[in-house]
């Protein structure tokens, strides 16, 4: 049986997706890396990830190097939301396969 | 709910991007900037006659490229909060060597068409090694591999069936112009293409 309480809401939005996707892939992700590889404009990105780190799945650092830098990287809480959204998807491919 | 057609199309987007997050980018644009430029001075230098060396000066401007490169590849590895040596770059690595390799070797070969062959050589195996790299790497490097290798058939075919080596000409000059009109611009051109843009939220 398929749980679709476990498919979370705020993650299924098919750009946050991509956002958690790529957070998963590196402890963090400077805003301009983020933004290059999802060809998105300043202002939608920083909407979809203000309502992550809102749901506390995305924890957001500035910290000022040569120039002034935003990095975001997956909660605790980030990482077993996207590992259990990945996990009902794949259950729903296997459910409806044959 | 969602059906297996959503499911499946969501499982591709993370899976390409996925694929995507892990492009390895062994020349930053500032790395390319420094290597443009020195190689645009030495060329510019011999060109006007400058007593340098056409192997100790190119070996040179190898040199503080290389280290320069290797420098910016860390800062941004340290960044990111990755290691250093990542997988990525061993893999780039790996595939990058033979060619990098192969100029060495041509370096020292004694060559009867002069440096201007050994220049040549130089862009090809470039060439070859940036596009060993094509598989991971982000496509400005598939392009700086295909300019490098287009420019050095090119220079090939012209040396060998049009100008027999330019017979007449200072080999060392024709050299300095060569790396200087290949490597030189052609990684400006790569930085310029791939400068990172401000705009911080």
């Amino acid at each position: 049986m398929i749980d679709f309480s476990k498919l979370d809401k705020t993650i299924h939005e098919k750009a946050r997706l991509s956002i958690m996707t790529l957070l998963a892939t590196r402890p963090a992700w400077a805003f301009q890396d983020l933004k290059a590889e999802l060809a998105m404009s300043d202002g939608n990105l920083i909407t979809h990830l203000r309502v992550l780190h809102e749901a506390g799945l995305v924890a957001v650092t500035k910290e000022v190097l040569d120039r002034p830098q935003t990095s975001y990287s997956l909660t605790a809480k980030g990482k077993t939301a996207f590992q259990e959204y990945l996990a009902v998807l794949e259950q729903i491919v296997r459910a409806t396969q044959g | 709910m969602i059906d297996r057609t959503e499911a499946e199309e969501h499982l591709r987007v993370i899976r390409s991007l996925m694929e995507k997050a892990t492009v390895y980018r062994a020349v930053s644009a500032p790395g390319a900037l420094v290597s443009g430029s020195c190689a645009v001075v030495l060329a510019t230098a011999g060109l006007m006659g400058a007593p340098i060396g056409f192997l100790p000066g190119w070996l040179g401007v190898l040199a503080v490229t290389g280290v320069a490169n290797l420098f910016l590849l860390w800062r941004d590895a340290q960044r990111r909060g990755e290691v250093f040596v990542s997988a990525g770059m061993r893999v780039a690595l790996r595939a990058m060597l033979p060619g990098l390799i192969g100029g060495g070797l041509v370096s020292f070969v004694p060559s009867p068409a002069g440096e201007a062959l050994i220049a040549t050589l130089w862009v090809l195996f470039a060439g070859i090694s940036f596009l060993a790299a094509s598989h991971f790497a982000p496509k400005a490097i598939c392009w700086l591999g295909r300019v490098h290798f287009g420019a050095a058939a090119l220079l090939l075919a012209h040396g060998t069936f049009v100008s027999h080596w330019w017979a007449g000409m200072n080999q060392v000059t024709l050299a300095h112009g060569i790396m200087g009109a290949t490597f030189g611009l052609f990684h400006l051109g790569y930085a310029a293409c791939t400068w990172p843009r401000r705009g911080e939220p």
